[in-house]
């Protein structure tokens, strides 16, 4: 139901429901929690023409978006070259953000603007010339797939244009270290970050996965001089990863969202520093709900890839996608995604869900999406366990609405 | 509901292990996309399956399972043993003659150990006794096996305890001389999930000083792969037995196999888990099993878990630092 839904919205540009019908009977934290505004009025259609204010500003003001979605860090290698360059293209055409992943920078994704490039342990293909490329650079830490492990991309994908760009042999496996290799502090880290934004002068986000000690990390990530960190969480999409570490590492992100809110403010250091949420993002109630919590912005991976087609066969480590979204790249391919139509899919995905926004904002009463960061008492948890409510900061449903 | 915790998703994850399926015997398996696995997607069947393990990150970096050492090697304290990962074989009384002798030559060469249940042992010792417990009611002509026992009367080696939340025997005067205790979740009168019983005599045994000499061993025929085997041991097992998964990998039930097929699918198994337990520690920061992870229950958090049984196990919430 979350796949047509995404797919409904790709189709047409226009939001299908204002609140997500495919939450209920979920074991997710995050489906179990509710607007309030949904119970008083459960049944709500899309009325269309919708004013809310969804722009947002990220890394202390330095980057505008105009609505709050980043299309998550995909690298040139896990996916096949054109939705790579739909997903730039895209976020060039909607005023957003793409992450363009840790597999160097692909020529055809350098010409558009409104892109971050990564600065991984392996560090494939980083040169100055690709840190200055984008509007910012994320020193990627770590994945919602597989924290403390890096990246992964299948020998059989290594063919020759990715053997050129991340200059390994073809048919190797490209296995990126788990930790950078001179960052074992946080001290290690406030280096990098200084040097990164001494030689490029752009904002500097920290990508990890959510563990154990998320609160501290982030705190330690924002005193250090970062411009913002996105946390991702368990049950993100991967293009390759151990299943055993898929299945096991990591917590939800609805867990960390408002712990590390609240400890950002405690220590004062919440003001302008970005909390980008990932991992399972599925629909804009999913957005609202994790900006309601603490974020400033959510990350989209997996519901691009539907958007473009994705059909979610599980195999992208094995380079036969059959929406030949994650299919290998070869010098002669036999089929190639349509630029044009993959573009107009994924821009009428991002129209479609910030309109659906501005739906949940119209019936949540706030105007603008500053107004609903850290508002974690809109939302109500039905069927969650006291001590989680407790920890997410939000009521129960069963203690009354005039909470 | 036992019979539904071996998903299709965990017997095609052993098998191809194993190398029975898939192309890559003897690896960790690797898959793509997010997760479909409990507690936030499929429906959790144990406890475990609500423990979710940590990442380390930044202030605490992670080891490169693939580059960098990972020392899986545990000592079993009371039996002076050397295990090359926590994990222990089962022999159960109805797997075939070519499926013990299977687990048995895999646990010599591999050096494991052997836990060979309710049967005569003539037939598989053949110089691999060291590496063997046997049944004290069971034992044959040949000598120098570990023996076990559910009753401290016999003077076993180790002893055999159903999974239960109390411990009163761990003071008794007779345990002085027990070097290790299996706590196997399949015997007659367990009535508390092994994570639970496994944690609180962990604890019960250090309270008593004995945990340094006494072995601590998790046995249940529902350990399903390297995951649950991590588990027990964070939660205080120094070792965890094996034996239906292994059959199910290997697939030698239902076809008649010969031993050395068995004994190579077992082979691959093993050395699987091994690396997918090296990629569970090096993503935690883990570099030495026997002194980091067993027994450490902050590299733990639980989702969905019930005050109560947080408290027992020793393992907090998800989202506390």
């Amino acid at each position: 139901m979350r796949i047509e839904h995404i797919r409904a919205l790709a189709r047409f540009g226009r939001p299908v429901w204002v609140w997500d019908k495919a939450k209920f009977g979920s074991r997710r934290i995050l489906d179990r929690v509710r607007f309030r505004a949904e119970l008083e009025e459960p049944g709500a259609e899309p009325s269309g023409g919708c004013d809310a204010d969804v722009s947002t500003r990220l890394a202390y003001g330095e980057i505008e978006m105009t609505s709050p979605l980043y299309l998550g860090d995909m690298s040139f290698g896990a996916l096949s070259g054109i939705p790579n360059i739909a997903l730039a293209r895209t976020a060039d055409l909607t005023g957003i953000l793409t992450g363009t992943g840790e597999g160097g920078l692909y020529e055809e994704v350098r010409r558009y603007r409104r892109i971050t490039v990564q600065w991984a342990s392996a560090r494939f293909g980083v040169d100055i010339d690709v840190l200055n490329a984008g509007m910012a650079v994320v020193i990627k830490i770590g994945q919602g797939a597989k924290p403390g492990i890096g990246g992964h991309l299948p020998g059989v994908k290594v063919t020759k244009p990715i053997s050129d760009t991340r200059r390994i042999p073809v048919g190797m496996d490209a296995i990126s270290p788990a930790p950078h290799h001179d960052i074992y502090s946080i001290e290690d880290l406030g280096q990098r970050i200084m040097a990164i934004k001494e030689a490029t002068g752009k904002p500097v986000f920290v990508k990890v996965g959510v563990t154990n000690y998320i609160s501290y990390i982030a705190c330690g990530v924002a005193r250090m001089g970062a411009d913002g960190i996105i946390m991702d969480g368990q049950g993100a999409g991967t293009g390759a990863a151990p299943a055993v570490v898929r299945d096991n590492v990591g917590l939800p992100i609805e867990v960390a969202v408002p712990v590390v809110d609240r400890a950002l403010r405690r220590e004062g250091l919440r003001d302008g520093f970005s909390v980008v949420a990932a991992g399972r993002v599925s629909s804009a109630e999913d957005a609202a709900k994790l900006i309601a919590l603490g974020a400033d912005c959510v990350s989209i991976g997996t519901a691009a890839l539907i958007g473009m087609g994705c059909i979610m066969v599980h195999k992208c480590h094995l380079g036969f996608c059959p929406a030949v979204l994650t299919n290998k790249i070869e010098e002669s391919p036999r089929r190639l995604l349509s630029l044009e139509t993959a573009t107009r899919w994924s821009v009428n995905l991002v129209r479609g869900w910030a309109e659906e926004l501005r739906e949940i904002m119209e019936r949540v009463g706030v105007s603008t999406l500053d107004s609903l960061i850290s508002r974690r008492e809109l939302l109500v948890g039905e069927g969650l366990d006291p001590e989680d409510a407790e920890l997410l900061g939000v009521g129960l449903a069963s203690e009354g609405m005039d909470r | 509901m036992l019979a539904r915790a071996w998903t299709d998703r965990r017997i095609r994850h052993l098998r191809e292990m194993a190398g029975v399926a898939g192309k890559s015997a003897g690896e960790p398996v690797i898959a793509s996309m997010g997760s479909t696995a409990p507690p936030n997607v499929e429906e959790p069947f144990f406890i475990r399956d609500h423990i979710v393990c940590d990442g380390a990150q930044v202030t605490r970096p992670s080891i490169d399972p693939y580059r960098e050492p990972v020392s899986t090697y545990v000592y079993l304290p009371g039996l002076g043993i050397r295990l090359s990962q926590p994990l222990i074989l089962t022999v159960y009384p109805e797997y075939p003659p070519p499926v013990a002798r299977a687990f048995v030559r895999a646990a010599y060469n591999h050096g494991l150990l052997v836990y060979i249940r309710g049967r005569r042992l003539e037939d598989y010792v053949g110089g691999y006794a060291e590496r063997i417990l046997a049944d004290i009611s069971y034992l044959g002509a040949a000598g120098g096996f570990w023996t076990v026992s559910d009753s401290l009367d016999t003077h076993p080696q180790i002893l055999l305890q159903p999974s239960k939340a109390s411990h009163e025997y761990v003071s008794s005067a007779g345990f002085q001389n027990v070097c290790g205790v299996i706590v196997d979740e399949d015997a007659y009168g367990s009535d508390t999930p092994i994570e639970v019983s496994v944690s609180l005599l962990d604890r019960t045994l250090k309270q008593r000083g004995l945990r340094d000499r006494v072995a601590l061993i998790a046995s249940s025929r529902h350990v399903r792969g390297s995951d649950d085997i991590f588990k027990l041991v964070g939660l205080g097992a120094d070792a965890v037995s094996i034996g239906d998964a292994a059959v199910i990998a290997a697939d030698c039930l239902e076809h008649q196999l010969d031993e050395d097929t068995i004994y190579e699918r077992v082979e691959n198994l093993i050395l699987a888990i091994q690396k997918e337990v090296k990629l569970l520690a090096g993503a935690a920061g883990v570099s030495r099993i026997f002194s980091t992870l067993v027994g450490n229950r902050e590299l733990f958090r639980s989702i969905g878990l019930r005050s109560d049984l947080r408290l027992m196990l020793g393992v907090k919430q998800a989202g506390v630092g």
